[in-house]
C-alpha cells in the first residue's frame, strides 16, 4: 500500500514535465540532454531532469536537466529537501528512438484514446519521454489533458459478461447518452437497461448530464437490476458477432462501423503496430510495475483495460487457462499498481468479477509468492495433490477389499466396519480440511494478491489450519494408507494395530491441534465479526460456501471440524476395540486409546488454564484498591503506599505455578470483628484465600478492607445462632491472630460458605499434594495408617455414590454443579464399562474414569473423601510459598519417584492423563470411583499414595537412619529406591490393595501432561508393579504405551534434585513434626 | 451474639449473569459464571436455503443449527439416528461414531424448515475444547438417560456450561431418554419435571429405541425455532410448553 503512495506521489511532477516544457521543447530536441544548469562548466549530459519549483528557477521556469555532476550539487545541498527528480534515459535507447518518428497524423477525429493522447505528447517533446514512460500508467489512469477536445473517460462493464474496458471521448455539448450510445450499440446494450455510475459512487448517473464533466473519471456500466439476463445476453450475441471484426481491425475499417469508431480505427491502423511494440517494450522493459499484462489480441485494449486486477475482466474470452493465468498473475499483481486500482474501482465488483471467474474457470492455487514462503505445504500440495485424491480415493465398502468376506463371522463384519470407518471418515475429514485450505483459505490469499480483502487476517480466521492438513496428510500417507494398499494387495483383513505406528506418536504428531484448539474460539469471533461488518467478506464467504464441496455446510461448521474429528478418534478407535478379539491387537488399539485421549486431555487441560485465567482476570478486574492497613501520618502512608496492593493472579503458595486461582463462591455477608458492631462486607472465597471486601460506592468494584485470610490457616465453625459461622484466623505457629464472626442472610447460604470453606480447603491441600506429592503422602502416612487406605479402597470400589458420604462438602457440589462429577459417573456405566466386563484379562481404566480435566472447582469436593478426612493436617501444613513451585521436594525421597520426575519434567499438574497400558492386571471390580479422580491430585490420592507411602515409609527409614546425604547420586538413589520398595513389599495393605486395582494403571494416572507423560510411564511403573514382574510389564508398557521411554532419568535432573535434598529433607522433618502434634489438638 | 434478621435473599433459581457485589447473598460461583462478552454477536439469521446450488431437491427455507447435548451414553447419537432415518441403532451393522451431523427437513405450516443436528457424542469430556461451538447453536436438546441418575445429575452442569458458552437466545429442551427401559428406570419424570420447571425447560421422556416422542421433540424445536425467526418480537411468542403438553401428553405417558 505504500506503493500506492509513491504512485499517488507523483503525479504533480509529471504534470510539470509535461506541460510546462512546451516552449523549450524543439530547443532541447537539436541540443540533445545537456545539463542546463548555467553554472555547470562543461554542459555534459543531462542524467536527471528536476521539476521543482526551486530548481527550475535555474532554467526559465521549466524543467531542469542535470548532468550527474551537477545534479549531486544540486540535491546533495543543505537546504534540499528532498523533492523527486527523475532519471533521463540513456541516449541511443529503444525509446528514444522511437521518439524521432514523427509521422503520427494530425489529429482531427475526437476520439483520441489515452495513448494516442500521450503518444501525441511524447511525440512532441520526445526528450521527457522517459517521464512520459515512467508515468504512462498514472497517465492512463487520469487522462485528462488540456485540449476539450482530447477529453475522454473510461467505461468500464460490471457485468456477468467479460467486456473490455472502453475509453470513450467526454466530449463538450454532448449528452452522457448521446456519447455512450455508439458505444452500447456496438456492444450490443440496451441504454436503458443498464445504470451509469461514476467511479465508485452507488447513485446511477443520469443520461443527460454533459459527456465532458466525466472527463479522466471511470464510468460503470451495471445493468439495471432484473435486467441483468437481458443485458448478457444481448452482450453475448453481439460479441459473437462484433469479436472477429475487431480482431480484423489491423486489416480494414468495417464498412458498417459508426463513426466514432471508425476514426479510432483509423488511428489504429495507423498507430497500432508501432504503439503495440512499443507498448511491449515499455511492459518488458518495466517489468518491476506489476499488474501489467501483455497486451491482449483485441484491438481496443488499453493498458486501462488490465486495470480490473490481474486476469479476470480483460481476456475472458480466450480461452483462459486458470492455472497458468493465475500464476502469472501471482507473480506480478502483488505489487503496488494492482493495489492503487483496486482503490479505484469499487472493490465489491471487483470481487465479484474474481469470485465470477474462479466459478467459471475453476479455483485458483495458492498465490506463488505465498509458496514460497510456506515452505513445503502448498507446494507438496500441488504436486501431490492428484496424488493425493487418489490415495484418498476410497471402495464403497471394506467388503471390496478383502477376499471371501461373506464367510466372515459377525464379529469379524463388525470388526472390519469399525476399522473401515475409521479409514473412511479420515478420508473425508482430509477432503473437509481441503475444503478449507484450496477453497476458503486459498481464494482468499488469492484475492489479497489483488489487493481484495487485505484487512482479512488469514492467520486469525483459519489459525494453523494448513498445518493440521498437512498433518493428516501425513498421517494418511503413512499409517492409513500403507494399511489399505496391504488390505488391496493381500485381500486379507483390515488390522487394526497396523494403525498402531501412527497413533502412538499421536502426542507429538497432533501438536497443532494444541494451537489450534487454543485459537478455535477467536477465529470463530474473529469471522462473525468479519461477516457482520465487512460486506466484502460477507460476500466472499456466501460465495465460497456455495461451493459443492463445503455441502452446503458454513465456514463456521468447517473451523469447528478439527476439534471435532479430534474428540471423535477415542470413539472410533473404541468402536474397533470392543469388536477386537485378538489380543494383541486389542493390546494396540488399547494403546492407541490411551495415546489420543491423552493428547486430548492435554489440550482441554491447556484450555482449561487459559480459561481459568480468563476468569481469574474478570475477577481481579472487579477488585479495586487493597486498603487493610491505614497509616498514621503522611509519612507512614507513603512508606506504606509500596505495599498496599496484592496481587491475585499470582501463583497459588505451595501449589504449581500452572494452577490458577479460582473464585468458588461470592457474595455478600455481614462481619462481626470482636466487639464491634456489624458490617456489611463482600467476600470472595478463591482457592487459597478468602478475601472481605467492601463495595465501592458509585463504582462496580470492591476494595480489599481486611487482611487476606489463606484458608489453609482458617478454622471454620458454624455457630448456634442459625445463619452464621465464625472463621478462626491461625498464624504459622497456629495461634489464633483473629476471629470473625460472619452471618450470611440465611441458613442454607450459611452452610453454603462454610462447605465452600472446607471445599477450598481440601482443594488447596490437593493441589500442594500434586506439587509435592512426598511431604503430603508421607504425613498421611504417618497419620492416617491403614484406616485411611481402607477407606480409599472402599470409594475406590463403591464407585461415586459411596462418596458424598465420606465428604463433608457436598452442598457446593450441588450448588455448583460439577458436569463432570456426574459426568464421569455416568460414564462408567456406559460403553467403556461394557468394555471391562467383557475383558476379563485386561482392565479397561476407561479415561472416563480418569476424570476430566476440565474440572472445575466443585470437582474437587468429590475429592474430599478422602481429603475431608485430611483437613486438619491441611491447615497445618507449614510448606509454605517459599517451598516453591518446583517438584523438587520429591527428590528429597529418592529421584525415581515416579511423580517428582513426571512433575519436573512435565510441569502442568493440572493436565489429566488418562494412559492405557496394553496390559493390564484383572480387575475384581469394574472401575474405581469415577469421583475421585477428576483431576489429578484425586487421582493421586488413591493411587499414588501407595506407591507414595510405601516410599514415603522408605524415606521416613531414611531419615531416621540419617540417610539424607546417601541419596545423592543417581545410581545410588536408585538402589535406594529399592530398598525402600523391598521395606515395604512385607506384607504391607498398600502394596495389597495397589496390586487389587492394579498398579500400572495407578502409575499410569498419575498426572503428566499429555504425551510426555509417555516418557515417564515406564519408570512411573517400576515402584508400584513390581512384585509381579515389574520390569516385564514396565518394558512392556514402555515398548506399548510410550514411544520414548527413557530408561534413566537424564542426569540434569537428578543433579537438581541432588542440590535440594538436604534442606528440605530438614523441613520436611519439621513439617513432620508440627503436624503430629497440631493434628491432635485440632481434631 | 445478636443478629439482626437479615432480609431473604431471593437465590435465583437462574444464575445471575453479572457478578456484582450488589447482589444479595453469597452466590455459588462457578469461575466465572459473568458472561463473557456482553458484546457476543447474535447468531447469524439462519440462512434461506432455496439457492441455486442446493441440489437434490431438499429445498428449505430456513435452516437452524440444533446440538444434541448431554453425558455420553445418554443415547444422543441414537435419537439423531431415530430421527434421521427412523431406525433404532441396537448392535447395529452400521458404525455411527462418524456423523458429526445430519440434516432434516420439517415441515411446519407450510414452511420447509432444515434442521441441522450436531451430534456432540464424544466431546463430552473435552468441555473446553468443544464449548467453542455451543456459539453456533440455535437449539440445544439437553439429553439425560433415565436409567442413570447421573446423567440427570449433570444437567444442572451442562445447563451452567450452556448459560456460559452458548447464545442467550438459543432454544433449550430437556430430554429424558429410554424410557422404553422401565424396569431399570432410575430418574422419577417428576423429578426431572422439577427441574425443567425451575429452569423453565420444556421437557419430554423419548425412547429412541420405540422412537417415542422423538419426532415430537424436533418437530416442536422446529416449530419454535420458525416462530422465532418468522415473527416479530412483539407478537406472541410460540407456546413450546403448551404444544409439548398437548402433544406430548398421552404418548409420555404410555409408560410407566
Amino acid at each position: 500500500m505504500n506503493s500506492v503512495l509513491t504512485k499517488h506521489g507523483s503525479p504533480p511532477h509529471s504534470w510539470l514535465s509535461l506541460h510546462s516544457g512546451t516552449e523549450d521543447r524543439s530547443l532541447e530536441e537539436e541540443k540533445g540532454l545537456r545539463c542546463q544548469n548555467p553554472d555547470c562548466m562543461d554542459k555534459g549530459r543531462a542524467a536527471k531532469v528536476c521539476h521543482h519549483a526551486d530548481c527550475q528557477q535555474l532554467h526559465h521556469r521549466g524543467p531542469l536537466n542535470l548532468c550527474e555532476a551537477c545534479d549531486s550539487k544540486f540535491h546533495s545541498a543543505m537546504h534540499y529537501d528532498g523533492h523527486v527528480r527523475f532519471d533521463l534515459p540513456p541516449q541511443g535507447s529503444v525509446l528514444a528512438r522511437n521518439v524521432s518518428t514523427r509521422s503520427c497524423p494530425p489529429r482531427t477525429s475526437p476520439a483520441v484514446d489515452l495513448e494516442e493522447e500521450e503518444e501525441s505528447c511524447m511525440d512532441g517533446k520526445g526528450d521527457r519521454k522517459s517521464t512520459g514512460l515512467k508515468l504512462s500508467k498514472k497517465k492512463a489512469r487520469r487522462r485528462h489533458t488540456d485540449d476539450p477536445s482530447k477529453e475522454c473517460f473510461t467505461l468500464k462493464f460490471d457485468l456477468n459478461v467479460d467486456i473490455e474496458t472502453e475509453i470513450v471521448p467526454a466530449m463538450k455539448k454532448k449528452s452522457l447518452g448521446e456519447v455512450l450510445l455508439p458505444v452500447f450499440e456496438r456492444k450490443g446494450i440496451a441504454l436503458g437497461k443498464v445504470d451509469i455510475y461514476l467511479d465508485q459512487s452507488n447513485t446511477p448517473l443520469s443520461l443527460t448530464f454533459e459527456a465532458y464533466r466525466f472527463g479522466g473519471h471511470y464510468l460503470r456500466v451495471k445493468a439495471k437490476p432484473g435486467d441483468e439476463g437481458k443485458v448478457e445476453q444481448g452482450v453475448k450475441d453481439s460479441k459473437s458477432l462484433s469479436l472477429p471484426i475487431l480482431r480484423q481491425a489491423g486489416a480494414g475499417p468495417p464498412a458498417q462501423e459508426r463513426v466514432d469508431l471508425q476514426s479510432r480505427r483509423e488511428s489504429l491502423d495507423i498507430l497500432a503496430p508501432g504503439r503495440r511494440r512499443k507498448n511491449m517494450s515499455e511492459f518488458l522493459g518495466e517489468a518491476s510495475i506489476p499488474g501489467q499484462e501483455p497486451p491482449t489480441p483485441s484491438s481496443c485494449s488499453l493498458p486501462s483495460s488490465s486495470s480490473s486486477g490481474s486476469s479476470s475482466s480483460s481476456s475472458g474470452s480466450d480461452s483462459w487457462k486458470n492455472r497458468a493465468a493465475s500464476r502469472f498473475s501471482g507473480f506480478f499483481s502483488s505489487g503496488p499498481s494492482t493495489s492503487t486500482y483496486g482503490r479505484e474501482i469499487d472493490k465489491m465488483e471487483q470481487l465479484e468479477g474474481k469470485l465470477h471467474a474462479y466459478g467459471l474457470f475453476g479455483l485458483p492455487r495458492l498465490p506463488r509468492r505465498l509458496r514460497f514462503d510456506h515452505d513445503s505445504w502448498e507446494e507438496e500440495g500441488d504436486e501431490e495433490e492428484d496424488e493425493d485424491d487418489a490415495g484418498l480415493r476410497l471402495e464403497d465398502s471394506w467388503r471390496e477389499l478383502i477376499d471371501g468376506h461373506e464367510k466372515l463371522t459377525r464379529r469379524q463384519c463388525h470388526q472390519q466396519e469399525a476399522v473401515w470407518e475409521l479409514l473412511h471418515t479420515e478420508a473425508s475429514y482430509i477432503k473437509k480440511l481441503r475444503v478449507i485450505t484450496n477453497l476458503f483459505l486459498c481464494c482468499l490469499l488469492n484475492l489479497q494478491e489483488s489487493g481484495l480483502l487485505c484487512e482479512v487476517e488469514a492467520d486469525r480466521l483459519f489459525s494453523n489450519i494448513p498445518e493440521i492438513a498437512r498433518l493428516h496428510r501425513g498421517l494418511w500417507g503413512s499409517v492409513m494408507a500403507p494399511v489399505l494398499e496391504k488390505a488391496r494387495r493381500t485381500r486379507a483383513l483390515l488390522q487394526p494395530g497396523d494403525f498402531l505406528k501412527g497413533f502412538k506418536m499421536f502426542g507429538s504428531l497432533f501438536k497443532p491441534y494444541v494451537r489450534y484448539c487454543m485459537e478455535e474460539e477467536g477465529c470463530m469471533e474473529y469471522m462473525r465479526g468479519l461477516l457482520r461488518d465487512n460486506d466484502l467478506f460477507r460476500t466472499y464467504i456466501t460465495w465460497a460456501e456455495k461451493h459443492q464441496q463445503c455441502q452446503r455446510l458454513k465456514l463456521s461448521d468447517m473451523l469447528a471440524k478439527p476439534h471435532q474429528r479430534l474428540t471423535k478418534y477415542p470413539l472410533l478407535l473404541k468402536s474397533v476395540l470392543r469388536k477386537t478379539d485378538e489380543p494383541r491387537a486389542k493390546e494396540a488399539v488399547v494403546t492407541m486409546i490411551g495415546s489420543v485421549e491423552r493428547f486430548i486431555h492435554h489440550v482441554n487441560a491447556c484450555m482449561r488454564q487459559r480459561q481459568e485465567r480468563q476468569r481469574l482476570a474478570a475477577v481481579v478486574s472487579r477488585i479495586d484498591a487493597y486498603e487493610v492497613v491505614e497509616g498514621s501520618n503522611d509519612e507512614v502512608d507513603k512508606l506504606l503506599k509500596e505495599f498496599l496492593h496484592l496481587d491475585l493472579t499470582a501463583p497459588i503458595p505451595g501449589a504449581s505455578p500452572e494452577e490458577t486461582r479460582q473464585l468458588l463462591l461470592e457474595g455478600s455477608l455481614r462481619m462481626k470483628e470482636g466487639k464491634d458492631s456489624k458490617m456489611d462486607v463482600y467476600c470472595f472465597l478463591f482457592t487459597d484465600l478468602l478475601l472481605v471486601t467492601k463495595p465501592v460506592k458509585k463504582a462496580e468494584r470492591t476494595k480489599v478492607i481486611r487482611p487476606p485470610l489463606l484458608v489453609d490457616k482458617i478454622v471454620c465453625r458454624e455457630l448456634r445462632d442459625p445463619g452464621s459461622f465464625l472463621l478462626i484466623y491461625l498464624n504459622e505457629f497456629h495461634s489464633a491472630v483473629g476471629a470473625y464472626t460472619f452471618q450470611a442472610s440465611g441458613q442454607a447460604l450459611c452452610r453454603g460458605w462454610v462447605d465452600a470453606i472446607y471445599n477450598a480447603q481440601n482443594q488447596l491441600q490437593q493441589l500442594r499434594v500434586q506439587e509435592h506429592p512426598g511431604d503430603q503422602q508421607h504425613l498421611q502416612s504417618l497419620e492416617e495408617e491403614e484406616d485411611e487406605r481402607e477407606e480409599e479402597e472402599e470409594e475406590e470400589e463403591g464407585g461415586g455414590s459411596s462418596t458424598s458420604a465420606a465428604s463433608s462438602p457436598t452442598i457446593l457440589r450441588k450448588s455448583s454443579h460439577s458436569l463432570d462429577s456426574q459426568h464421569c459417573a455416568s460414564d462408567g456405566s456406559t460403553e467403556t464399562l461394557a468394555m471391562v466386563v467383557v475383558e476379563p484379562g485386561e482392565l479397561l481404566s476407561s479415561p472416563e474414569f480418569r476424570g476430566d480435566p476440565f474440572s472445575s472447582q466443585s470437582d474437587e469436593t468429590s475429592l474430599s473423601t478422602t481429603a475431608s478426612s485430611v483437613t486438619p493436617t491441611s491447615e497445618l501444613l507449614p510448606l509454605g510459598p517459599v517451598d516453591g513451585r518446583s517438584c523438587s521436594m520429591d527428590s528429597a525421597y529418592g529421584t525415581l519417584s515416579p511423580t517428582s520426575l513426571q512433575d519436573f519434567m512435565a510441569p502442568a499438574p493440572t493436565v489429566e492423563s488418562a494412559p492405557r497400558p496394553p496390559e493390564l492386571p484383572p480387575a475384581p471390580s469394574p472401575p474405581p470411583s469415577p469421583r475421585l479422580r477428576r483431576r489429578t491430585p484425586v487421582q493421586l490420592l488413591p493411587c499414588l499414595p501407595h506407591l507414595l507411602k510405601s516410599k514415603s515409609e522408605a524415606s521416613i527409614l531414611q531419615l531416621l537412619s540419617g540417610a539424607t546425604t546417601r541419596r545423592v547420586p543417581p545410581a545410588p538413589s536408585r538402589s535406594l529406591s529399592e530398598v525402600c520398595l523391598a521395606a515395604t513389599v512385607p506384607g504391607t495393605r498398600t502394596r495389597g490393595s495397589c496390586q487389587e486395582a492394579g498398579p500400572s494403571w495407578y502409575c499410569q494416572g498419575a498426572p503428566g501432561p499429555g504425551h510426555q507423560l509417555a516418557e515417564l510411564e515406564g519408570r512411573a511403573h517400576c515402584p508400584g508393579g513390581e512384585p509381579e514382574g515389574p520390569t516385564r510389564r514396565s518394558r512392556e508398557l514402555s515398548s506399548g504405551a510410550s514411544t520414548r521411554v527413557q530408561p534413566e532419568p537424564p542426569p540434569g535432573i537428578s543433579a537438581q534434585h541432588r542440590k535440594l535434598t538436604l534442606a528440605q529433607l530438614y523441613r520436611i522433618r519439621t513439617t513432620l513434626l508440627l503436624n503430629s502434634t497440631l493434628t491432635a489438638s485440632e481434631v | 451474639m445478636s443478629r439482626k434478621k437479615t432480609p431473604k435473599s431471593k437465590a435465583g433459581s437462574a444464575p445471575a449473569t453479572s457478578a456484582l457485589p450488589a447482589a444479595n447473598g453469597p452466590r455459588p460461583v462457578r469461575p466465572g459464571t459473568a458472561r463473557p462478552g456482553p458484546e457476543a454477536p447474535p447468531n447469524g439469521p439462519p440462512q434461506p436455503g432455496r439457492s441455486s446450488v442446493g441440489g437434490g431437491g431438499d429445498f428449505y427455507d430456513v435452516a437452524f443449527k440444533v446440538m444434541l447435548v448431554g453425558d455420553s451414553g445418554v443415547g444422543k447419537t441414537c435419537l439423531l439416528v431415530r430421527f434421521k432415518d427412523g431406525a433404532f441403532l441396537a448392535g447395529t451393522f452400521i458404525s455411527t461414531v462418524g456423523i458429526d451431523f445430519r440434516n432434516k427437513v420439517v415441515d411446519v405450516d407450510g414452511m420447509k424448515v432444515k434442521l441441522q443436528i450436531w451430534d456432540t457424542a464424544g466431546q463430552e469430556r473435552f468441555r473446553s475444547v468443544t464449548h467453542a461451538y455451543y456459539r453456533d447453536a440455535h437449539a440445544l436438546l439437553l439429553l439425560y438417560d433415565v436409567t442413570n441418575k447421573a446423567s440427570f445429575d449433570s444437567i444442572q452442569a451442562w445447563l451452567t456450561e450452556i448459560q456460559e458458552h452458548a447464545q442467550d437466545d438459543v432454544v433449550l429442551m430437556l430430554l429424558g431418554n429410554k424410557v422404553d427401559s422401565a424396569q431399570e428406570r432410575a430418574v422419577k419424570r417428576e423429578d426431572a419435571e422439577k427441574l425443567a420447571k425451575d429452569y423453565g425447560l420444556p421437557f419430554m421422556e423419548t425412547s429412541a429405541k420405540t422412537g417415542l416422542n422423538v419426532d415430537l421433540a424436533f418437530t416442536a424445536i422446529a416449530k419454535e425455532l420458525k416462530q422465532r425467526h418468522t415473527k416479530a418480537p412483539s407478537e406472541p411468542r410460540f407456546q413450546l410448553h403448551d404444544y409439548i403438553k398437548r402433544e406430548g401428553r398421552g404418548a409420555s405417558c404410555c409408560r410407566p
